[in-house]
């Protein structure tokens, strides 16, 4: 008995003293990782730059008028390699776990280098909830340079930036990498991601002084939506297919509609519940896609002349808002339709679940029946109120 | 003069015949008392030495020399010159034997407790006890009178336990003062004190309060042979019989509660617990006790249930906290960056940023400057403890940051832990924390959450195989008990807790059997 006690404090110990620490990092020992943004190399397949951050600088307490941020790029053939190399030029160990972006030039997402994404969703560090954007009519990594007065990182300011805008209004399909990956194995859907630009000057916005100016020299913006079939990207939308591409996916939380009443007015309201349901069927041999919409509205504004008091306006309203809606989804499916043939609604996977029979005969062709489907979109408006004025002063103006 | 060395490595054997030499009687002592009073002068001096406070005087009794003797320390002069000295001196009677000594007592000394003996034993027992012992001349026996006085403290408020509403009477270093505080609470004649004899040079009035009729017989018994069994030479608090007492000293936990407080001893002698009392200490020992034990107090009960009960997960909380803050923070901190918020991350990073340690050794630092600290402040004459609160709190704490040693959420680390160590209600339990998170930083540091989980897992399953004289330490939580539920992390109204707790089997299960809630009259309107 006493010998193995003392047999099983040795092991016990010799378990700290052999195989403790082994992953053990102190802080000031790493360099935390933010974000990420991959461009085609120059004389290598990728060129991966990475967005360090540097903490002191992003304490209030510390801060001086140092880079909050330290953008490296380095070429090579592989991501997961790069990303293990980049003491090349920085000095402490990159971790991985708290990066939140990853920017994708239009270049590499045009030519479908996205052979990445399985180190991504492989590697133990990463997660995988980041968000996936592509960057348009610049280099990706002009993305991570762009500093920011509030949250001075630039990918930190581009996550916030996406998660508000996703919440508000609804124009980020709010993509994260297991989504992004789950659309590219499906054949009933395909991936889409947020794209954004640099506004202004890339140069001027990659320094210091831009986040001393009001209004910042260069400013990363999302403008708009982008299309993949497979790992190859198609095209690039306005941004207000991502609100359709919500509505689709019943992930609209609130937004905003301006909707013409009379000539030059106009009708402002606020969609702040909205509930989608999609049914898919196969009739009378074609694919037939019933999108139907349950929008709560509350009142914003109202240039129009329509008393507010009687219910005729509020029905009258209804109608109309309802009809922005469906004309908005409709037209935007049908364009995805007939420019894109790529099914990303996921619509095929609802089909697989409605009419197994037809879609395992169709699956490898989805996109084309996707293209020939019918779309029905069925919206029912509720204004609920009328904010906290009942009519408003421009048509007590005209009494 | 021994050699040291040698001494040290004297043979087992030689060892074991000091012991048997120490456990023989020093002095033989006579068995009864001899009936000249210069014989018993003499060994009196045998038996005192000369000790300083051993008082003789010979006067006259009737007719007889006489012999007065009295510990000085332990009895009152000048009730001794009135209550003795005076009657004997104008008394005319003779008294030669036994009887007429009796006749004396019960003449003479209305009032006074008195013994006639002929032990020698027992005499010297009781005036060592406060008693004033009267040798006659020719008389086999000698007559004791309780003519006890000395200064004890008066009764303040407990110095360790204290609390804002309820009462503020402690205990005494008097175990007869304690006593009568216990008996004062519980009007109950079925209340039993106990009188051991412990520790063979202090001999040291020990006793055993418990509520007939409650208390689970089997508990008792076990007290008292534990009691018995003990072998010691001397009792100076109850903390040294609680070692001697105790089912295992092999654990970082207390298994006996010991508390200043006469309330919560009362209390937990209506419950179906035992009190041990000991002369010279005022702090009681109440068995046996579980770990729920050692987070309530008494005021729990005085203020209303919601807040007590919010108060007592509080104090939980804060038990886990001063266990494991410090652990987890370095674990997080050095393995497992990815569990914290990105913001926070970064601003713990700008902090840590120029600390020449490792997170380890920063938290071992802190925590051991603490506890260097805390000792200080206690042992510190009154008059100069100002000075370790500057020198801790500013020196140490301050500079030690804007030196750029420390960082600062290592401060409010280690504030935090210190804050949450002194929640525990019971001083003794607070110190298994105190010492279990070294062991814990140090798991952390070397596994990470793993570690310290690890660590946890260990402590738990101690705690489940500890036992306080033979109920399970954990009890009610493990084994689960539902009905004792409500006094363990609430505390449910009064009316509500009708009965004792189950896992000490009480011979007397239910408490109020009538207790009902409160309610308005039935018409709604008072009568």
């Amino acid at each position: 008995m006493k010998q193995l006690t003392i047999w099983l404090i040795l092991l016990s110990f010799s378990s700290i003293t052999l195989a403790g620490c082994w992953d053990r990092e102190e802080l000031n020992e790493i360099s935390l990782i933010s974000g990420m943004a991959i461009d085609k190399g120059k004389n290598a397949k990728y060129r991966l730059s990475l967005e360090g951050v540097n903490a002191a600088e992003l304490n209030p307490k510390t801060r001086s008028q140092g880079t909050p941020t330290v953008v490296y790029s380095i070429e090579g053939n592989s991501i997961s390699e790069l990303a293990h190399k980049t003491n090349i030029g920085l000095s402490r160990k990159a971790v991985f776990s708290h990066m939140r972006t990853v920017v994708i030039s239009e270049q590499i997402a045009r030519a479908g280098m996205l052979e990445f994404l399985d180190f991504m969703e492989r590697d133990r560090e990463i997660r995988n909830d980041f968000n996936i954007i592509v960057a348009t009519e610049c280099q990706a990594v002009d993305v991570l340079r762009m500093l920011y007065p509030l949250q001075r990182i630039s990918t930190a300011k581009i996550h916030v930036q996406l998660d508000t805008l996703t919440k508000d209004w609804g124009g980020d399909p709010n993509i994260r990498l297991k989504d992004f990956v789950n659309a590219i194995v499906s054949k009933g859907r395909e991936p889409v991601a947020a794209v954004v630009r640099i506004r202004g000057s890339k140069e001027k916005g990659a320094s210091v002084d831009n986040i001393q100016k009001p209004t910042p020299d260069g400013l990363v913006e999302v403008i708009g939506f982008a299309v993949f079939k497979g790992e190859k990207m198609l095209g690039i939308l306005p941004v207000h297919y991502s609100r359709v591409y919500l509505w689709t996916q019943d992930k609209l939380r609130r937004t905003s509609l301006t909707i013409p009443c009379q000539k030059n007015a106009y009708l402002n309201m606020r969609v702040y519940n909205s509930n989608t349901n999609v049914e898919v069927a196969y009739e009378n041999g074609k694919p037939v896609i019933k999108v139907g919409i349950k929008v709560e509205t509350r009142l914003d504004g109202s240039e129009c002349e329509d008393p507010l008091e009687k219910v005729e306006t509020t029905m009258k309203y209804e109608t109309l808002t309802a009809d922005y809606i469906r004309k908005e989804v409709a037209s935007a499916i049908a364009t995805i339709q007939k420019k894109y043939k790529a099914d990303v609604f996921g619509f095929g996977e609802k089909m697989h679940i409605y009419a197994p029979k037809y879609y395992n005969k169709v699956k490898n062709q989805w996109d084309k029946e996707f293209a020939r489907a019918q779309v029905k979109v069925q919206v029912i408006a509720k204004l609920r109120r009328t904010g906290l004025n009942t009519n408003s002063f421009l048509q007590q103006m005209k009494k | 003069m021994v050699n040291p060395a040698e001494w040290f490595h004297r043979k087992k054997k030689e060892v074991k015949a000091t012991v048997a030499a120490s456990l023989a009687p020093r002095t033989p002592q006579p068995q009864s008392v001899p009936d000249q009073i210069d014989r018993c002068l003499e060994l009196l001096s045998q038996t005192f030495g000369n000790t300083a406070d051993l008082a003789t005087s010979k006067i006259m009794f009737g007719n007889q020399p006489a012999l007065l003797v009295f510990l000085s320390s332990m009895t009152d002069a000048k009730l001794i010159a009135e209550k003795i000295i005076g009657p004997l001196a104008i008394s005319k009677e003779m008294p030669k034997y036994e009887q007429n000594l009796e006749t004396y007592c019960e003449t003479m000394l209305r009032g006074i407790e008195y013994k006639i003996s002929n032990k020698w034993q027992e005499i010297i027992h009781l005036m060592l006890a406060g008693f004033v012992a009267l040798f006659v001349e020719s008389s086999p026996c000698a007559l004791v009178l309780k003519i006890q006085g000395s200064s004890y403290r008066s009764i303040e408020e407990p110095s360790t336990q204290t609390i804002v509403k309820g009462p503020k009477d402690g205990f005494t270093e008097s175990a007869d003062v304690n006593m009568s505080l216990i008996r004062r609470r519980i009007l109950n004649p079925a209340l039993r004190f106990e009188s051991y004899t412990l520790g063979t040079e202090t001999r040291t009035p020990v006793y055993l309060a418990y509520i007939e009729g409650i208390i689970n017989p089997g508990i008792l018994e076990e007290v008292r042979i534990r009691l018995n069994n003990m072998q010691t030479n001397a009792i100076f608090d109850t903390g040294i019989i609680e070692e001697f007492i105790a089912d295992k000293t092999l654990t970082p936990f207390p298994l006996t509660y010991n508390t200043e407080r006469p309330d919560s001893t009362a209390a937990n002698l209506i419950t179906g617990k035992v009190a041990i009392i000991a002369e010279g200490s005022p702090f009681v020992l109440i068995l046996p006790a579980t770990f729920n034990d050692f987070f309530q107090v008494s005021e729990d009960y005085y203020q209303p249930y919601m807040m007590a009960s919010f108060i007592r997960i509080v104090r939980y909380a804060a038990f886990m906290l001063s266990l494991l803050l410090p652990a987890t923070y370095v674990s997080i901190i050095t393995y497992h960056h990815e569990l914290l918020p990105t913001q926070l991350l970064i601003s713990i990073m700008a902090q840590r940023e120029g600390i020449p340690f490792p997170t380890v050794v920063e938290a071992l630092l802190m925590e051991l400057t603490f506890e260097i600290l805390r000792e200080a402040g206690i042992r510190m004459p009154r008059a100069v403890g100002m000075t370790v609160s500057i020198v801790g709190g500013l020196v140490i704490g301050q500079a030690a940051v804007e030196a750029g040693i420390i960082s600062n959420i290592m401060v409010i680390i280690v504030a935090l832990t210190a804050i949450s160590s002194f929640v525990s209600p019971v001083y003794s339990f607070s110190m298994s924390s105190r010492l279990l998170r070294f062991s814990m930083i140090l798991l952390g540091a070397f596994l990470g959450l793993y570690g310290v989980i690890l660590g946890l897992m260990i402590m738990v399953g101690h705690l489940c195989s500890l036992r306080s004289f033979g109920i399970p330490y954990l009890a009610p939580l493990a084994p689960l008990v539902v009905a004792d539920q409500n006094d363990v992390f609430i505390r449910s109204p009064m009316w509500a807790m009708k009965k004792r707790p189950y896992f000490l089997h009480t011979e007397d299960l239910i408490k109020q059997p009538r207790a009902e809630s409160p309610s308005p009259p039935p018409d709604g309107r008072p009568s």
